[in-house]
């Protein structure tokens, strides 16, 4: 029989029957569904009531695919996927980590693939099928087609690892109606549920990717003060140093095989887990048939971790700094991740920050709760909204390679800000727009995000010209850019789609450089800009020798075409002073040329023009 | 709906006064971008998205304006038409006394080593900047927008301090 759908007029028939919207915390580790229906929040669990899906895809001989099988140790198995997502093949080389991810060499592009036995795969398939298994889950829970969902991505996730997610999402059949911050969404969690209000930081430290947001909430409203993290530093890292440990101490005999290691994390991560609620214990691990009788306590395990938990203090910390937030406003620091629960990361935090650790929601579901609650808000409509921030810097090129912010990091969107330039030469019809993203203050140390040419500008005196550009970002996060030049009211915009394909991992790294080589790059700033400044003097004084070289000497000729051709040399090395010094010789040499030039140009001016005529234009 | 070519301080109803109340206006906010923010305009068609958008970007920038002391003091300025330290020939100007002091601040912040030290310093001029604001709230109150546009530089250089003292503090860590 058939069966015949009914609705009532007004009824939408596809947004899930019950008004229900899911929000999905696709994790490093595990990954979780939550739906958000009327006001009430739930994780969803599998048949067994497990809420956590292991992020661990295996394929299977016959060419299925199964999700979330722990206990599989077979080779055709990817755990971590999320580590990989927006990488080139590139940047891999540098991580070290071929030996857990079996990633095939392909010369032909820039993309990784994984081998999974008969076939070769890439991230964004694989984190593809965990959404295909949390739809799933949702739809048997609703009875209904999922069709969108908000998915969460760590704060520091750059541009390329965004889009990736959502492809990812796209191949699951889910359309993603927003991609929020993890942190944020357990502020969100977090906020509602305990109608929290004052500035709180979220400290989210997840198996891959250590994040910390700082907000500020208010009956429902979540304003993002700032964001800092590390994209390389999670509960992936403490399971390496555990095992670096075990295999220094106790396996050091034998050459491990690419199982053997992946036997010896899994171990360090159960002894991680086991001593965040015991003092010690004791393992046995089999290893080219030998046993090996492991015994690890707290102490220990604080000593092997104290440095990573060291760099999760230090960001906080730089966090605040850079946010200008004391640390005696912080009402309260919300914990998330698994990793947040052992010991030695709550000993420490509890040092820095005092003891206003608040960790009383299940830290592996608040992300999940979070981002269902956010979809909610976006669909349906509730009583919370998120005011989010750009997370890094947007500006443009400059003469010189140097970058002008426009928009500040931490800037809450959506915001839109100018910025007035002008030509640089005579008779310039055009103009370059670079549209960068990053913190530091050279254009090759940022990252490039679009360029157009705004052309048609009239030709006029070099600074004539009024190039007005104007940058807005929509609460999407999306940016457009548009020129304007003012006198011919000639305009150009574009709307910036991130540019891929480049090696990635950049953003936290960008950021973090930026603050170590602040000093270093006010030099280079410094240098740049007296390279420009040479460049200037020098061109001007080339046109004059040009066209009044007449009123020099030959040996005053000699000297001024010799120095300048020493500042060219000097504008190619990088000592700054050296081209001070020689571009302030050459300022002091060209002198007396300078002053004839006047005379000569006033006694041509003055021809046929009485004295008190002239004076009056002056 | 909201007027976007009224002024940051008839945004958030309030008087346009140098002294304002921080709290009050930060509620103002969250209340106005509860209303105007994109966000709560998802089901609506593209034209009254378009306009939330420009309203939401407005109040953005009021608030930023006036939660920060130099610049809601550079805008207030601005209202009555007293440029502050630009090119401009008739703009108010640093004057050589306040550039010595500020050559010497900065002297004093590089030789600086220790966290500490450099939490005393930024204690300083933080003492300077809360006199600088008094000194502002008193010339804006009794309408001299001269003085006023003096102390203004001076706080844009107690500003360019603190950032230094950023750097400098980030670069410690």
């Amino acid at each position: 029989m058939m069966l015949l759908d009914i609705h009532e007029p007004g009824e939408s028939p596809d947004n899930n029957k019950n008004g229900a919207t899911i929000g999905i915390d696709l994790g490093t580790t595990n990954s979780l569904v939550a739906i958000a229906n009327k006001g009430v929040y739930e994780v969803i669990s599998d048949e067994d009531g497990n809420f956590l899906l292991p992020s661990i895809v295996e394929y299977l001989e016959d060419g299925s695919v199964k999700v979330g099988d722990k206990s599989s140790t077979s080779t055709s198995v990817i755990r971590s996927v999320k580590r990989l997502m927006g990488k080139s093949s590139d940047d891999v080389k540098t991580l070290d980590e071929n030996d857990i991810y079996n990633i095939v060499e392909k010369n032909d592009d820039n993309i990784i693939y994984l081998n999974v036995g008969k076939k070769d795969v890439t991230p964004v398939e694989v984190s593809a099928e965990i959404l295909k298994e949390l739809k799933k889950r949702a739809e048997k829970e609703l009875s209904n087609d999922v069709e969108n969902a908000v998915i969460t991505v760590p704060a520091y996730f750059d541009d390329a690892a965004r889009q990736s997610t959502k492809d990812a999402a796209k191949l699951a059949g889910i359309e993603v109606l927003r991609l929020v911050n993890e942190p944020t969404a357990a502020a969100l969690c977090y906020g509602l549920d305990k109608e929290a209000e004052g500035i709180y930081a979220i400290y989210d430290l997840g198996g891959g990717t250590f994040d910390v947001s700082i907000l500020k909430m208010e009956k429902g409203v979540f304003q993002v003060i700032a964001t800092g993290g590390d994209t390389l530093l999670g509960g992936d890292d403490f399971d390496n140093k555990i095992a670096k440990y075990i295999i220094k101490e106790y396996i050091n005999d034998v050459e491990l095989s690419s199982e053997d290691f992946l036997k010896i994390i899994k171990l360090s991560r159960e002894i991680k887990e086991f001593l965040s609620e015991n003092a010690s214990g004791n393992w046995e691990i089999l290893i080219s048939d030998k046993n090996y009788h492991i015994k690890f306590d707290r102490e220990l395990l604080a000593n092997s971790v104290s440095d990573l938990v060291d760099r999760t203090i230090n960001t906080f910390s730089r966090v605040l700094i850079d946010s200008d937030i004391k640390r005696d406003e912080l009402k309260g620091v919300v914990l998330v991740g698994g990793s947040t629960r052992m010991p030695v990361v709550r000993e420490k935090l509890n040092s820095f920050i005092g003891e206003i650790i608040i960790a009383d929601i299940d830290p592996d579901k608040v992300v999940a709760i979070g981002s269902a609650i956010q979809a909610e808000s976006l669909t349906q409509g509730n009583n919370t909204l998120l005011i989010d921030v750009t997370p890094l810097s947007l500006g443009l090129e400059t003469y010189g390679g140097l970058v002008e912010v426009v928009i500040h990091r931490n800037t809450p969107i959506p915001c839109s800000a100018s910025q007035k330039f002008t030509t640089f030469k005579d008779g310039q019809t055009g103009l370059k727009i670079h549209v960068l993203q990053g913190e530091r203050e050279m254009v090759d140390q940022c990252r490039s995000l679009a360029q157009f040419d705004l052309n048609n500008i009239p030709p006029m005196k070099a600074g004539a010209a009024i190039i007005e550009v104007t940058f807005m970002m929509d609460s999407d996060g999306l940016l457009t850019v548009s020129a304007k030049e003012e006198v011919t009211g000639t305009e150009q915009h574009i709307e910036v789609k991130p540019s891929y394909g480049l090696p990635s991992n950049k953003i936290e790294e960008m950021l973090i450089d930026s603050m170590n080589n602040a000093k270093d790059d006010i030099m280079r700033r410094l240098l740049a800009e007296a390279k420009v400044d040479a460049d200037i003097t020098i061109t001007a004084i080339e046109s004059a020798l040009e066209s009044d070289s007449d009123l020099l000497t030959a040996e005053e000729y000699k000297d001024i075409t010799s120095v300048i051709s020493d500042i060219k040399q000097l504008m190619l090395g990088d000592d700054r002073d050296e081209l001070d010094i020689a571009v302030k010789h050459l300022d002091k040499i060209t002198g007396t040329f300078a002053e004839k030039r006047v005379n000569k140009s006033l006694g041509e001016y003055l021809e046929g023009e009485s004295v008190n005529e002239f004076a009056k234009k002056l | 709906m909201l007027d976007i070519t009224k002024d940051y301080f008839d945004i958030f109803n309030i008087e346009k006064k140098f002294s304002i109340d921080l709290k009050f206006i930060e509620k103002e906010y969250f209340s106005l971008q509860n209303k105007y923010h994109p966000d709560r305009f998802v089901n609506s068609d593209e034209d009254e998205k378009l306009e939330a958008a420009q309203l939401s970007i407005y109040i953005n920038k009021a608030y930023n304006t006036l939660k920060n002391d130099l610049k809601r003091s550079e805008y207030l300025l601005k209202l009555h038409n007293v440029m502050v330290n630009t090119e401009s020939n008739d703009s108010v100007k640093p004057c050589p006394i306040l550039l010595m002091e500020v050559m010497e601040d900065r002297d004093e912040l590089s030789e600086l080593e220790s966290f500490d030290d450099i939490q005393n310093f930024e204690n300083k001029i933080n003492s300077k900047k809360e006199k600088c604001l008094d000194e502002l709230n008193k010339e804006f109150l009794n309408k001299n927008y001269n003085d006023a546009a003096s102390l203004t530089i001076r706080l844009q250089f107690l500003s360019k301090i603190f950032d230094e003292i950023r750097l400098k503090k980030l670069e410690k860590l």
